[in-house]
């Protein structure tokens, strides 16, 4: 067997290993190791590469942006400013027919700025807008639906664990990937809420009545500015900060976690016996994405051996195949394996393998990060295995509402991110103006 | 989520050295994992100090950057026993749970097999990190710079080969006793 065709098996066995319920650090790291054991018939240079992925790929100083984000995301959860946030968005759209579902989206989409976790958001806003969305006659779909496509804004709008995970595997700044992220995240909020202004006017059946309610009244811009100022000053301290250059991303996630710890035990919403947890759950959450990427680092060398990417590049340079037709390939392979594996899997799996092919070509690699990173996203929303979706199933505690409305009430908004996708395809300059 | 996830429990057919050895690994992996999240507080409180230090008085503290590197290993490998005692290594599950309804005994089989796999390739990087521990130990090397800031190599490699040596043998457990169906999806480990 040609190395080639070893590294092609290794990614379709890593694929299917991950998807049959194997640990996906296992997965990849013992399926690289045999195929560069057989490549090289010696066993030392598998050996070799594991020690130096094991001790060395862990002492990257940009990985504290794990457990710091990860930490004031926990933290901001429990102080309860995503019920606060929500709270104030209502008040400013309930007016409008379809307001709540925009409040929802609005409320997550602020909220993600301060936590990089599509599950803490998914869990928090079921719990808050799906029961008033219900009282106030909207479709159980439709209501579940806004709450699992609103929900992936929290892995886009920085600060997030993907960005940081792709920005790792790239070897691009964890800041840049940051900055970067903002403009698609506020477009995607913004194409959500339009889209449920049409939706509610024109798909009254999806919608359902969605009564206007009267009973919110207006509670004055001082009591707004009460229960939107943590949040926003948290945001403008951890992106402010990163984006003026005065604090690290590593820092500001320290300062983030910090004011965030502060303002939760201010409010009572923390005492030692939380925080103690808080903290032990961002322990575990840090050594598994951690753990994951070394076994990730093993992977991609594992792929330079065989001469995987090389390979591919040949292929497509043989077949013709321009820019526009590798996103186009690239994009309906992530939507493909969105259906087999979570989204860090897909963006450990197929950034090391694209990475080589996009870089010769000049491909700005912070906007390719954007655009794998939502790609890879849209899989949350598409079952079999669309994890928002789980989570907001085993959150409601509604038999009446099934995992399969969840599923069809998430459809149109992974459409809405699809067309988003391929505008940030299209116009580059949404993703790297910023940065400039 | 299960307390004693990897307790044997009452499960007759699984001898009692095997429930002792998961009773003591369980102990041995929370109290690593105790020390693992004691670091992450430091971290916390090591770059906070770096920031008032440099932003108040404009004096940063030097060695910042090298603790950040060594807490990042700590955290990472004090913690990994329990994080895979407590079953969150990250894992889609969608599929097992799936099988584990229809067809118990296969899936039952699938997870023992997962494990076995996972058991040895955790004891694969105690072998490969076990001497790196010895040389570095003997050759007394270090990290940093000099004259700024430097710390032994040693404790790094030795918390590693600690960690799989751990992971290893809690697998193992894992992959002898079984487990009567698979545990409900843990969801917030995959990151996402």
């Amino acid at each position: 067997m040609s190395p080639i065709v070893i590294g092609l098996i290794s990614v379709i066995a890593i694929v299917a290993m991950i998807y049959i319920g194997f640990y996906i650090p296992i997965a990849l790291g013992v399926v690289s190791f045999v195929a560069i054991w057989l490549v090289r018939d010696s066993i030392d240079l598998p050996l070799a590469l594991l020690k130096i992925a094991v001790s060395d790929s862990v002492t990257e100083y940009a990985f504290a942006t794990v457990p710091l984000f990860t930490f004031m995301g926990l933290v901001v959860a429990k102080a309860g400013l995503g019920r606060d946030v929500y709270t104030a968005m209502n008040c400013i759209f309930h007016r409008i027919k379809g307001g709540v579902g925009m409040a929802t989206v609005g409320a997550n989409a602020l909220f993600a700025a301060v936590t990089g976790s599509s599950i803490a958001s998914a869990s928090v806003f079921t719990r808050v807008a799906v029961p008033q969305m219900l009282r106030l006659e909207y479709n159980p779909r439709f209501a579940v639906g806004v709450v699992a496509g609103s929900s992936v804004l929290g892995m886009i709008i920085p600060p997030s664990a993907m960005l940081i995970i792709y920005a790792i595997v790239a070897e691009q700044s964890v800041g840049h990937m940051f900055i970067a992220g903002i403009v698609p995240g506020i477009f995607l909020a913004v194409a959500y809420i339009l889209a449920i202004f049409v939706m509610a006017r024109l798909t009254p059946g999806f919608v359902g009545k969605a009564t206007v309610p009267v009973d919110v009244p207006w509670i004055g811009f001082a009591a707004l500015l009460r229960l939107l100022g943590p949040i926003v000053f948290l945001v403008a301290t951890v992106l402010g900060g990163i984006y003026t250059g005065w604090l690290t991303p590593v820092e500001a996630g320290a300062a983030g976690a910090t004011l965030g710890l502060v303002i939760a035990f201010v409010r009572r919403e923390m005492n030692l016996k939380t925080f103690w947890a808080t903290l032990l759950e961002t322990g575990h959450i840090t050594a598994a994405i951690l753990f994951l990427i070394t076994a990730a680092s093993i992977y991609s060398r594992m792929l330079g051996i065989v001469g995987l990417p090389n390979a591919l590049a040949d292929s497509l340079a043989h077949w013709n195949v321009g820019f526009g037709m590798l996103m186009f390939l690239f994009v309906l392979l992530m939507l493909f394996l969105g259906t087999l594996l979570d989204t860090a899997s897909i963006i450990l799996i197929v950034v090391p393998l694209f990475l080589p092919i996009v870089e010769p070509m000049g491909v700005n690699l912070v906007w390719f990060g954007i655009i794998t990173v939502i790609g890879a996203e849209i899989g949350l929303l598409t079952p079999p295995l669309g994890i928002s979706c789980f989570v907001i199933k085993s959150t409601i505690e509604n038999p009446d509402i099934s995992l399969k409305d969840v599923f069809l009430g998430a459809l149109p908004f992974a459409a809405v991110m699809l067309f988003v996708l391929i505008i940030l395809i299209r116009f580059p300059g949404l993703t790297t103006g910023l940065l400039n | 989520m299960p307390l004693n996830a990897n307790d044997t429990g009452d499960d007759p057919t699984v001898p009692r050295a095997v429930h002792h050895a998961a009773r003591g690994l369980s102990y041995i992996a929370k109290a690593s994992n105790a020390v693992g999240t004691l670091v992450v507080l430091g971290l916390v409180l090591t770059i906070d100090s770096d920031v008032i230090a440099r932003g108040v008085f404009n004096a940063p503290f030097s060695g910042s950057f090298e603790v950040v590197q060594f807490s990042m290993v700590l955290i990472v490998f004090l913690q990994l026993p329990d994080v895979i005692r407590i079953n969150r290594l990250t894992r889609s599950e969608g599929i097992l749970a799936n099988l584990a309804e229809r067809r118990p005994a296969i899936a039952r089989a699938m997870a023992r097999l997962i494990d076995a796999v996972s058991c040895v390739a955790m004891a694969t990087i105690a072998y490969a990190i076990f001497p790196e521990f010895l040389d570095t130990w003997e050759s007394n090397q270090y990290f940093g710079t000099p004259g700024i800031f430097t710390a032994p190599v040693w404790p790094l490699k030795l918390v590693i080969t600690f960690s799989a040596v751990v992971s290893a043998l809690i697998f193992a457990t894992k992959f002898v006793a079984g487990r009567r169906r698979p545990e409900h999806m843990h969801l917030e480990e995959s990151g996402a």
